[in-house]
């Protein structure tokens, strides 16, 4: 629902507490959705009279008028019909800005032109473009427009929810916020309306009601008006139906959705003429349709109805379909002279099923279908029989026909202050609840007691009793009494009289809704339960990496955290390496489970060496743990590590796909595909790494300047320290090491951010390149793809190659570049360009020629 | 020309009829409709002839154009049936084993440790990690063991020469995270834990313990059971019914130890619940206000319960692992059950 800043000020005073709308709205329940400026124009657009206009020689329209600004009279062209001496229109003065265009001051055919006279659709108030703004007569001259309009206007855009029909009008918005914020809420008065009636035209004269579905119908009530005037609205009427997003009509159309957007409640008007008579007055009939009633809407569609679908109708013919929509036969029209004002009230699903069944969606069927109170026709009534008087004079008979047959009282329901703690976690006073809850329009009838009895359940609405203290007293009726246990609790409880227009509140639980709207949810206190303890990155972290491992073929291993003094020995580090700083238990068990260990690495070896010797030659294991490291301070420095060991077979045998043993680049594939999925960015590979791996066969891996992950190839003489004999095994033992701990720190969060899938299509091209030894394949693939980074997406190689074909001292490298470009298909040429100057470039660079 | 049509449709039919796949009608389809088909060749000589003939003429080659159209299309049509189904007409042993990429496997200890912090989770728990290496303050003090206790002595813990030691049991992070949050917690403590025992079927000097840690207003046995329950329930399966019976652990008061129905016989009576008909899971009980009080937690507003679970215990019952060296000794044949 649309509404307008300057039209809800209307019923609002608003005070300082209403400076965040937006936010006011939003956190009471009424969620805006968007808001928008209207009508912010310029002040240099006033008002102005044409006192003179004559047509100009040559042109069929366009009319050279003579305009009093008030202080002096400017010379206009203005093409409108509507323009004619004597009305007061709108003028944009020489060097206004309306949007794109400047109004200047001008010669249009050779005459003299200063300024424009305006129409809505060209100041951005409408999309009425039929002629210029037309104003009352009584008008001041060369006022600001925008002034005179209260412009600009705020438009909010509100989600109502669907329990809250309430809502479906300014007023009732109104009411919310006077409640929230403590305003004052402005309501009309309608005491007036019986000032207005002819006393000698008594409305039973002219017109019956027969209501034959109460059920459908609960409330029908209906006015008539005499010698109407049918034209259209005055301006600020328009704008307000437009600004709330309805398209104006006519005057009496206007005001019945004007009252529609003001009460919320939906109203309707018939040409009286058009109704059938019966004994000199019609009758209006609120009955179900025929089967196969044929009905001709106002949307210009014919439909089918059937017997589910409650119409209003004459003595022969259906006129509107209740509270969906009006009929042809009977809308208002310029001719129109007498009027039957309809407020009623349709029952909610009754609306829905027609409304869903015909697929007819109306601004009337969207309220009614909500469930409306039956109370507000009568308001709703009365508020438009002022407007109608005013705005288009007649007669407006006496008095009112009104069936109201179910007329419920008020609805009482108890609210129990410590029921409220308990739902929402405080304890508010009996004085707080009340105060909130009556703002609301609920009427307080003062403390009583509340029984509950026991076994019980569902909690019913209690029954008002009155003791013979005259104090409240409600109870719940037991629904079998032999086996309601002796036991009640009588607890304290607050009584509320419902309003009738909160069809919404029925129950204990949503009053405690109510309440804590208007204290605020924000004023809620928190529980303190803080979830910050546990490192969730680190704890993902760690299990995605193991379970990358896995699913590449690697098997976890648990090993004891002690171990031998000796085995890191055999690893040859360095005299300063601190993995040789191993702590000393005080009590060992045996020398064997002596010292805490500082490396994963040996153990993972001496369990291969293990399963070795039970005959099983493909290993790939990895240990996921801690390592413990010399540190005088408690904590002790415990580091995880991760440590892959793999030998043997790449793949399992296979009848098909034949196995190799696995390499360098195998291994190191794992390596950097397992930090790639850690996140890590700016990594460097350096040639330097521990003394057991092979040197020219290994490498390690540098984040930000620290080494994160060695792996290589483990040296015969060393794993033959473990007891492998890798020259008789006839396979080399690869070993990968990796500092975990640091490798958690320095990943990313790993967050992935979506990039379009290019756009246009890619241009595959696969080169090959004679190149020297020595030069590496990092640098030649880091140098292509920096040569022209807008359309070079990616840079691999597809090919190597050293042989008969190759000189000695080369090889040749066939790379594949995938050329795209985000913003255009590269065409042949482009392609070959970029192509020429990548050969170019390696040619100056390294003097690398095409193979 | 009649006669020169005739001729070239009878030539298109023989060659479409007799072409044998997909690849070989596209060239057909280009010799006989393609921009130097004769048939094309013949609507260039339409110009030629006296104007009284063209439309019979043009008429004649599009009829001849429109059969061959037909002709191809009707192949096209029966080789993209035949295609697939020829290929079911070489004789593939389909009985053949697939390429499987290998798969590896976690350590059955992480898969019982990962089940129950996932357990645990779900119930809102976070996992909070301490150190191996401590001092005996939050070993043996902050959790209320007295100096002259039993479990200080060298028998039972393992100390490093420098005089601290291996936790024996990770309730030392119940106090590390006491000592750095306030209630309410609500946390387990997954890790390994060291005693001096020797190894044996049933021991092992390195162990792993998982210890569940709740700490609020109102925290009460009741709420202990009935977490017990519930994690013995989603690990063992709802049939699995728990009971606590009185013990003695210095850091809890009262202390309980836990057992649950044997998984094996439904709490009949069993081997491996040695008649029994439970299995011991771990020590458990309310904390005892002396460890709040060292931890400056208000011990009259808060009330906790905390529980320790053997991982190797129960990564045993539930594989039916027989001794617990088995898990340490890391042999693939063994560990190649778990991927």
């Amino acid at each position: 629902m649309q509404i307008s800043l300057d039209w809800l000020k209307d019923y609002l005073r608003l005070n300082e507490k209403s400076d965040d709308l937006t936010k006011l709205l939003t956190f009471s329940g009424i969620e805006v959705e968007d808001v928008r400026i209207y009508g912010a124009i310029p002040e240099t657009i006033i008002t102005a009279k044409v006192i003179e206009s004559v047509l100009m020689e040559g042109s069929d329209h366009l009319q050279i008028c003579q305009v009093d600004t008030g202080t002096e009279i400017l010379q206009v062209v203005c093409g409108a019909p509507n323009c004619t001496p004597g009305i007061i229109g709108v003028l944009a003065l020489p060097g206004t800005k309306l949007g794109d265009i400047v109004i200047k001051q001008t010669q249009i055919r050779g005459t003299e032109s200063s300024g424009m006279l305006c129409s809505e659709l060209e100041l951005g108030l409408s999309e009425d473009h039929g002629g210029i703004i037309i104003l009352p007569g009584d008008t001041p001259l060369g006022v600001s427009f925008k002034e005179l309009l209260k412009l600009p206007d705020t438009l909010f855009e509100l989600e109502i929810t669907p329990n809250r029909s309430d809502l479906l009008g300014y007023l009732g918005i109104a009411t919310d916020l006077a409640a929230n914020t403590g305003s004052e809420l402005l309501t009309p008065t309608v005491n007036d309306v019986s000032t207005l009636e002819d006393e000698t035209n008594s409305i039973e004269k002219f017109l019956t009601l027969d209501n034959k579905e109460p059920q459908l119908c609960p409330r029908y009530t209906a006015r008539v008006f005499r010698g109407v005037k049918v034209s259209e609205s005055p301006l600020w009427l328009r704008l307000r139906l437009v600004k709330s997003g309805l398209r104006p009509i006519n005057n009496i159309v206007d005001i019945t959705n004007y009252i529609m957007l003001e009460t919320g409640h939906p109203l309707h008007a018939f040409d009286y003429d058009k109704l059938e008579k019966q004994q000199g007055k019609p009758y209006i009939i609120i009955r179900r349709a025929e089967a196969k009633e044929s009905f001709a809407a106002l949307d210009g569609k014919n439909y089918l109805l059937s017997e589910s679908d409650l119409v209003i109708a004459d003595s022969k013919k259906a006129i509107a379909i209740a509270g969906v929509i009006g009929g042809t036969n009977s809308h208002i029209t310029e001719t129109t002279i007498n009027i039957v004002l309809e407020a009623a009230c349709f029952n909610h699903s009754s609306v829905r099923k027609t409304s869903f069944a015909h697929k007819i969606i109306t601004d009337s069927a969207y309220r009614f279908e909500r469930h409306l109170a039956s109370d507000t026709a009568e308001f709703a009534s009365a508020r438009a029989a002022q407007l109608i008087c005013k705005l288009a004079g007649g007669i407006l008979c006496k008095g009112m026909l009104d069936d109201w047959q179910t007329q419920s009282n008020g609805l009482i329901v108890p609210l129990r202050p410590n029921r409220l703690k308990q739902v929402i976690g405080i304890k508010l006073t009996k004085i707080q609840i009340s105060h909130y809850l009556t703002k609301l329009g609920l009427v307080y009838l003062g403390e009583g007691c509340y029984k509950k009895f026991y076994p019980d359940s569902v909690e019913k609405i209690p029954k008002l009793v009155k003791d013979h203290a005259e104090s409240l007293y409600f109870e719940v009726e037991p629904e079998d009494n032999l086996h309601m246990r002796e036991i009640e609790l009588i607890e304290e409880a607050l009584y509320f009289e419902i309003p009738p227009k909160r069809v919404d509140l029925t129950r204990e639980i949503d009053l405690i809704e109510e309440v804590i709207r208007l204290y605020g949810m924000d004023n809620v206190p928190q529980k303190v339960k803080p979830s910050l303890i546990m490192d969730r990155r680190s704890f993902r972290l760690k299990r995605q990496i193991a379970g990358f491992l896995v699913d590449n073929g690697f098997q976890e291993i648990v090993n004891l955290s002690f171990t031998d003094p000796d085995l890191v020995h055999k690893l040859e580090p360095a005299a300063d390496d601190i993995r040789l700083k191993q702590m000393s238990l005080l009590n060992p068990q045996n020398s064997n489970l002596s010292v805490m260990r500082t490396t994963l690495v040996p153990q993972l070896i001496l369990n291969a060496q293990y399963n070795l010797n039970h005959g099983i030659k493909l290993l790939k294991l990895f240990e996921l743990n801690k390592v413990f490291l010399e540190n005088n301070t408690l904590p002790k420095s415990e580091p995880l590590r991760l440590s892959i060991l793999w030998s043997g077979l790449n793949i399992e045998n296979h009848w098909k796909f034949k196995p190799q043993q696995c390499d360098f680049f195998q291994l190191k594939g794992i390596i950097e595909d397992l930090l790639e999925l850690s996140g890590l960015s700016g990594l460097d590979y350096s040639d330097i790494v521990s003394g057991y791996l092979i040197c020219g066969e290994s490498q390690s891996i540098l984040c930000n300047g620290i080494r994160i992950a060695e792996y290589g190839r483990l040296k015969p003489s060393i794993a033959a320290q473990y007891g492998i004999d890798t020259i008789e095994l006839k396979q080399a033992v690869w070993i990968a090491d990796i500092d975990l701990e640091r490798l958690i720190t320095l990943a990313d969060s790993h967050e992935y951010t979506y990039q379009p899938a290019p756009k246009y299509p890619s241009v595959e091209r696969d080169i090959s390149f004679l190149i020297r030894d020595g030069i590496a394949y990092s640098n030649i693939q880091e140098r292509i793809r920096k040569a022209n980074q807008a359309s070079i997406l990616h840079v691999c190689l597809i090919d190597e190659y050293a042989g008969k074909q190759v000189p000695e001292g080369f090889r040749s490298l066939t790379f594949r570049i995938v050329f795209n470009h985000p913003e255009k298909t590269l065409t042949d040429d482009e392609v070959e360009s970029v192509f020429v100057s990548i050969v170019n470039d390696l040619k100056s660079q390294w003097d690398i020629q095409l193979r | 020309v009649q006669q020169q049509l005739m001729e070239l449709l009878a030539r298109a039919k023989a060659d479409i009829e007799s072409c044998p796949n997909l690849n070989e009608l596209v060239n057909v389809k280009a010799k006989y409709l393609g921009k130097k088909s004769l048939l094309i060749q013949l609507y260039s000589r339409l110009k030629e002839l006296p104007a009284d003939e063209r439309p019979a003429f043009g008429q004649s080659v599009n009829q001849a154009r429109e059969q061959i159209e037909a002709l191809i299309s009707l192949k096209e049509g029966s080789l993209r049936q035949s295609s697939w189904q020829t290929a079911t007409n070489n004789l593939l042993d389909l009985s053949l084993p697939g390429y499987k990429p290998a798969r590896g496997g976690l350590h059955p200890l992480t898969l019982v440790m990962r089940e129950i912090e996932d357990v645990f989770m779900s119930m809102g728990f976070e996992i909070a990690e301490g150190f191996d290496i401590e001092d005996e303050f939050h070993n043996f003090d902050a959790l209320n063991t007295p100096a002259d206790h039993p479990s200080r002595n060298l028998a039972d813990t393992f100390y490093l020469k420098d005089g601290n030691l291996l936790r024996t049991q990770t309730s030392t992070v119940q106090v590390r995270v006491m000592e750095n949050y306030p209630p309410p917690l609500r946390i387990i403590s997954p890790g390994r834990c060291y005693r001096n025992d020797k190894a044996d079927a049933s021991h092992s000097p390195v162990f792993h313990q998982v210890e569940a840690l709740v700490v609020d207003e109102g925290i009460s046995l009741a709420d202990m059971k009935d977490t017990l329950q519930n994690f013995a329930q989603i690990m063992f399966g709802r049939k699995v019914r728990t009971r606590i019976r009185p013990h003695f652990f210095p850091f809890t008061e009262p202390s309980a130890e836990m057992d649950m129905s044997c998984v094996m016989c439904d709490g009949r009576g069993c081997k491996v619940c040695k008649q029994t008909g439970w299995l011991e899971l771990g020590g458990a009980g309310m904390v005892d206000p002396n460890v709040f009080d060292i931890l400056n937690i208000d011990s009259e507003k808060y009330t906790g319960f905390a529980f320790g679970l053997g991982i190797d215990r129960i990564a045993m019952m539930k594989y039916n692992i027989p001794d617990l060296r088995i898990l340490y000794e890391n042999d693939l044949r063994v560990l190649r059950q778990f991927r």
